[in-house]
């Protein structure tokens, strides 16, 4: 039966209309009227359509929400707060509201005036006929004007193979072209020949400074609380600034509106849960969410006595509170932690810990702009232990910041929507503090005061719509970092070598006195030029500027290595970003494919001297080089959306190098030569597919494939007294093993009737490829000749079992 | 500080963890000379030996026929011995090692190329030392994959080091003389002679440390060295700890040699380099050129092992032990094949 709702013209604003719940899924669609049709209307005239796309069950707001009129083959999609707009001549239309993991929603409408049109959406049972891939509109990989940027929603990558019994954010990201990293168990991840810590990630805006558990093997995201994340890979907005390569957006999800939920997951090392609800119903809504690992009891019955005297655990916990003041004014304040501790034996442990406080204040102010002003408060510490009774001591460090950003959105049309805006960031580096451990420790206490700076950024970012064929992202950012005191500046000797040889001067800074300013404009610009409806071309640039650099010089980054802000010493690392890509979709978006090619520059790539001491260093800069890097590469992805099986295909090409050629010989790495950097992988091939079983289970897969990383091999060794010293390669000559997987799971849902559960079967590394994470060399015992081994993280494969239950 | 063996610790925690051995192939490298040796206050010639390097999994190539000789601050000189196989000696008949003398090595090879060491001064204060074992025991598993206990020699070192004006750098190296009683056939007219086998600890650990310029330092129980029991523990076992008092150029060299020898794979491992050395190409100084000449005091300790210490069977050399029509081992039937072996016992090792 048809509903009809007619609404009376209202010429001075626009009409309210909310329908509750709006869906006719597999139903005649009804017939929505705005305006009075009984007038004649002004077929020339444009009118717009606006309003929110909620979730029905919280009433959450529903970003990326494909909105689509069918008789014109036209559409847009919801923003992050949920909101869309469309321009109509006025008429009749089918409409559609699509979103992952929700019920479509199929109306005919009849529009006459501006309208509002608002739309709950109902979430879809698990029993889908079948599987879709799809966090955004259809169409929106050949319509979005950004160039790189992929979004993901939650629901999408819960149907990935898990690590653990885990989806995870980054290991889910690790499968698209142009993103891998150094190796299992090392933290963060590369983007497009880039270093970790030239990645923004963001969690509901505040930055987290580690995103890893148990170094890299989990991120630390907690798949319970995430709604949907965004990487922005080649053209990056204006809005986001402070990081050479790549910004990662995750956002988590506010409570439950109208009724309380708990989701729950029970695994074999770790555990979650979380718990959401309404404090006012409609009004206020609460969520915590928690992980937290036992894994120890697996060591305690290890045969190796230092394994059973060693202990390993994560948690982390979400929180958030979201009140709505009206439909027009909703603030939220989460928090977030995340703690590892690892201890090996009696010998060394760690421990680090990741706070971020944010508050969200976002308003309405009026049918065009919107605002959203954000103040975080973040926090990373990381503490080494040696328990070796002599030289046992803990070493601290760390760095704080606190952040203010106010964003205003401008929506002329469905053609413009603009961007503007200004952030601060104060970085407060924390002391470097080493302690003795132990009664019997024979170490001094030391202390290393770190340097701390001010970041401001203004920007505009303006995404128009210039023809259905041609759309434009264009935007600017004016950035300015000041190192500030209090701290005490080395000089040296101009011309020659940093050192303590060459110290010549020492100036004290007094709390606040600016020491050295770095300041400059980031252009960013990306076009779409639509060759047809189903294909697109896309090219963009754009300059970054990044002004706090990962001081790490092992073979991976490591959870204590320390963030460093410019300073006299350390300039910004600016990067140009170039790319250009084709995107087609064949059989109505059934299937995506794409090629990209991009090319990057940066200056300023912070490289170390031989031997480099790192830490409890007041003279950081005598260790630390600077060169120029490079990094080019082709990606090609292929995805098939719909269908019994879905899943995709990618390939990257990808070469990074990095160039240290000062003006002596120990500010020279390889003769001044480019080298590749440790995370040059030309080749990268990732596999996944996901099938449904039946009506209640799912199969998924993947493989992926990877160039061995390179390193600096053995050629050669000498023996000195009793020991064999070794004659190494230039800075990475070789490569380590090439790097391959195969993982698979199945979920098997509805586990007990009446209560929304499944059980995860999953095997990581199922066919037990002990792939290289380093090759290195020992002298054996009896001999005078070290020899090579090859170290695996997993030797074997690993399977487990998790069981989630929500109600 | 010990963070090494973090990722094996990751592995254990997963439960399946490996090791594998491999070699890169196709390793290509340049011949580039090597100069190591030492001169000290100690009793006795000292040594140096001259090679290049050669190839992976290889020691470098010995360097005969070089003209080798050392300069002290007053310029007097004296040349090395070749002694044959890349090794050179120095009597010290006209320069003798003495605390804070100053030595410059001075190198000719064959094809004319010269080369010099930077003065290396020898420093001043030494710490007391003593030494001692513990007759250890642990499980390993065996060739044919079985799970054995296994009988080790633990050599201990206690050490008093003196307070100094500066920091002073210490560090300890240990070798081993064992004795061989050769099988002497029933029926023959001379038992073949008893050997006496000198040969540098293997799989040595470094041991480095500071000085304090605030107070005495005093160490007990620093384990030196872990040593499988084996037939070298037939008669007596002597383990000669040396402790080398170094100069700041000498300590930077060994510890980095520290930092490289204990790289383990993980990701808290120093990156693959190489240690600049103090030998330089006179008419090249782009060259590179491996190792260290170094001038150090040295203090001598000597801790030995007597078979009745041994708490298990050690197969003899004796006739009676060999198994008839078995193959007998060959240490036992020429221990003069063993690599250091002299026939002149020392002086103090009965």
């Amino acid at each position: 039966m048809k509903r009809i709702y007619e609404f009376q013209y209202h010429p001075i604003g626009v009409i309210f209309l909310f329908l509750f719940p709006l869906y006719v899924s597999g139903q005649q669609p009804n017939l929505i009227l705005i305006g009075d049709s009984t007038q004649g209307y002004n077929t020339i005239k444009k009118i717009i359509l606006t309003g929110t796309v909620v979730q029905s069950a919280d009433k959450k707001p529903l970003s990326g929400a494909a909105l689509f009129v069918d008789g014109l083959k036209y559409g847009n999609s919801s923003d992050v707060n949920g909101k869309y707009f469309l321009t109509l001549l006025p008429g009749k239309y089918r409409f559609s509201v699509r979103h992952l993991g929700m019920t479509p929603i199929l109306m005919k409408i009849a529009i006459y005036v501006n309208g509002v049109l608002n739309f709950e959406m109902l979430e879809k049972s698990e029993a889908l006929e079948e599987v879709v891939i799809r966090a955004r509109k259809e169409d929106e990989n050949i319509k979005e004007p950004l160039a790189g940027v992929t979004k993901f929603n939650i629901t999408e990558i819960k149907r990935l193979p898990s690590f653990m019994g885990e989806v995870d954010v980054i290991k889910s990201l690790q499968l698209l072209p142009g993103i891998n990293t150094v190796g299992e168990g090392s933290a963060g991840f590369n983007v497009r020949g880039g270093r970790i810590d030239q990645n923004l990630v963001l969690m509901d805006g505040g930055q987290l400074f580690n995103s890893s558990h148990a170094l890299g093997l989990l991120s630390n995201f907690n798949p319970d609380v995430v709604e949907d994340f965004t990487l922005y890979k080649g053209n990056v907005p204006a809005q986001f600034g402070g990081r050479a390569s790549s910004v990662l957006d995750v956002r988590t999800r506010s409570g439950n509106f109208e009724k309380f939920k708990v989701k729950a997951g029970v695994g074999l090392l770790s555990s979650r849960i979380a718990l959401e609800g309404p404090i006012i119903k409609d009004k206020t809504s609460i969520i915590v969410g928690t992980r937290f690992s036992y894994s120890d009891w697996i060591l305690k019955n290890v045969g190796n006595i230092d394994v059973r005297q060693s202990a390993a655990s994560f948690y982390d916990i979400n929180g958030n509170i979201t009140h709505k003041f009206s439909d027009k004014n909703s603030i939220s304040i989460s928090y977030y932690r995340g703690n590892d501790y690892f201890r090996y034996s009696h010998e060394f442990g760690y421990e680090y810990t990741s706070q971020l406080l944010n508050f969200r204040w976002k308003s309405l102010l009026s049918e065009r702009w919107s605002s959203t002003l954000t103040a975080v408060g973040g926090d990373y510490q990381s503490k080494l232990y040696d328990f070796n009774i002599i030289t046992a001591r803990s070493l601290t460090n760390g760095i704080g910041y606190y952040q203010l950003k106010q964003n205003f959105l401008y929506t002329l049309d469905e053609k413009h929507a603009l961007n503007i805006g200004a952030d601060a960031n104060v970085y407060i580096g924390k002391p470097e503090v080493s302690n003795p451990y132990g009664a019997f420790s024979s170490t001094a206490s030391k202390r290393v005061e770190k340097d701390r700076g001010r970041e401001i950024g203004f920007y505009a970012n303006e995404e128009f719509n210039i023809s259905p064929a041609v759309s434009i992202a264009a935007g600017l950012r004016y950035s300015m970092f000041q190192n500030t005191g209090p701290d005490t500046v080395f000089s040296y000797k101009p011309g020659e070598v940093k050192s303590l040889a060459t110290l010549a001067d020492t100036t004290h800074y007094g709390s606040g006195e600016v020491i050295k300013t770095y300041a400059g404009f980031e252009p960013r610009i990306s076009m779409r030029v639509s060759l047809s409806k189903d294909q697109s071309i896309k090219v963009s640039y754009n300059r970054m500027r990044q002004y706090i650099h990962l001081i790490s010089n092992g073979t991976a980054p490591t959870p204590v290595d320390i963030w460093q802000v410019s300073n006299p010493h350390i300039g910004p690392q600016v990067a140009d970003n170039y790319s250009i890509g084709f995107f087609q979709n064949v059989k109505e978006n059934m299937y995506e494919i794409s090629s990209e090619v991009f090319y990057k520059t940066i200056a300023n790539l912070v490289e170390y001297k031989d031997f480099a001491q790192l830490l409890l260093n007041n003279h950081l800069e005598t260790e630390l080089l600077q060169g120029k890097g490079k990094a080019y590469g082709v990606e090609l992805f292929a995805k098939k959306n719909i269908g019994a099986w879905t899943g995709w295909i990618s390939y990257t090409y990808l070469r990074s190098f990095i160039k240290v050629d000062g003006i002596h010989p120990e500010e020279r790495v390889n003769q001044g030569n480019w080298y590749p950097t440790n995370y040059d992988k030309p080749h990268t091939v990732n596999i996944t597919a996901n099938h449904k079983l039946g009506k209640n289970a799912r199969f998924a897969t993947n493989f992926t494939y990877s160039s061995g990383r390179p390193t600096s091999a053995l050629v050669s060794n000498y023996q000195a007294g009793s020991v064999a010293i070794p004659v190494y390669s230039e800075r990475n000559q070789y490569r380590i093993p090439d790097y391959w997987r195969l993982d698979i799971s199945i979920t098997i849902n509805d586990v007990f009737k009446k209560i929304d559960d499944n059980l995860t079967f999953s095997v990581y590394n199922l066919l037990g490829r002990r792939n290289a994470y380093s090759i290195y060399y020992q002298q054996p015992a009896g001999s005078f000749i070290p020899q090579g081994y090859k170290l695996s993280i997993l030797g074997s494969a690993l399977p487990s079992i998790t069981y989630n239950v929500s109600f | 500080m010990q963070v090494n063996n973090v990722l094996l610790f990751l592995l254990l925690m997963l439960s399946n963890n490996c090791k594998d051995r491999y070699q890169f192939s196709a390793i290509r490298t340049k011949n580039k000379l090597v100069v190591n040796g030492s001169i000290t206050d100690m009793e006795g010639p000292s040594y140096l030996k001259l090679g290049t390097t050669s190839q992976i999994e290889k020691d470098s190539d010995p360097l005969p026929g070089a003209h080798v000789s050392i300069i002290d601050e007053n310029g007097t000189r004296e040349d090395y011995v070749d002694m044959g196989d890349g090794k050179y000696r120095m009597d010290g008949k006209t320069v003798k090692g003495s605390r804070n003398g100053t030595y410059m090595l001075e190198i000719e090879l064959p094809d004319g190329q010269k080369y010099r060491s930077s003065p290396e001064k020898m420093p001043s204060p030494t710490g007391t030392d003593s030494a001692h074992f513990k007759v250890t025991k642990d499980k390993v598993i065996s060739s044919e994959g079985y799970l054995v206990d296994n009988t080790n020699i633990a050599v201990l070192l206690n050490t008093r080091l003196p307070k100094t004006e500066a920091p002073a750098y210490f560090r300890w190296g240990i070798d081993e003389v064992y004795c061989i009683i050769p099988t002497c056939r029933p029926g023959s007219i001379a038992c073949p002679p008893f050997c006496y086998i000198y040969q540098p600890v293997s799989k040595f650990n470094l041991k480095i440390i500071l000085s304090s310029t605030s107070h005495e330092l005093v160490f007990k129980g620093i384990l030196l060295q872990t040593r499988a029991v084996d037939f070298t523990f037939l008669v007596r076992h002597y383990f000669n700890i040396t402790q080398y008092s170094m100069n700041l150029k000498a300590y930077d060299y060994w510890k980095k040699a520290e930092l490289l020898t204990e790289r383990n794979g993980s990701i808290f491992d120093t990156p693959p380099t190489n240690i600049p050395g103090n030998i330089y190409n006179i008419a090249d100084q782009s060259e590179q050129v491996f190792g260290y000449f170094e001038a150090s005091a040295g203090v001598l300790t000597r801790v030995f092992i007597d078979r009745g210490y041994i708490p298990i069977d050690i197969t003899s050399c004796d006739w009676s032990y060999l198994i008839p029509g078995g193959n007998p081992y060959s240490y036992c039937l020429n221990c003069n094949a063993i690599k250091g072996s002299t026939n002149i016992p020392p002086v103090w090792f009965f």
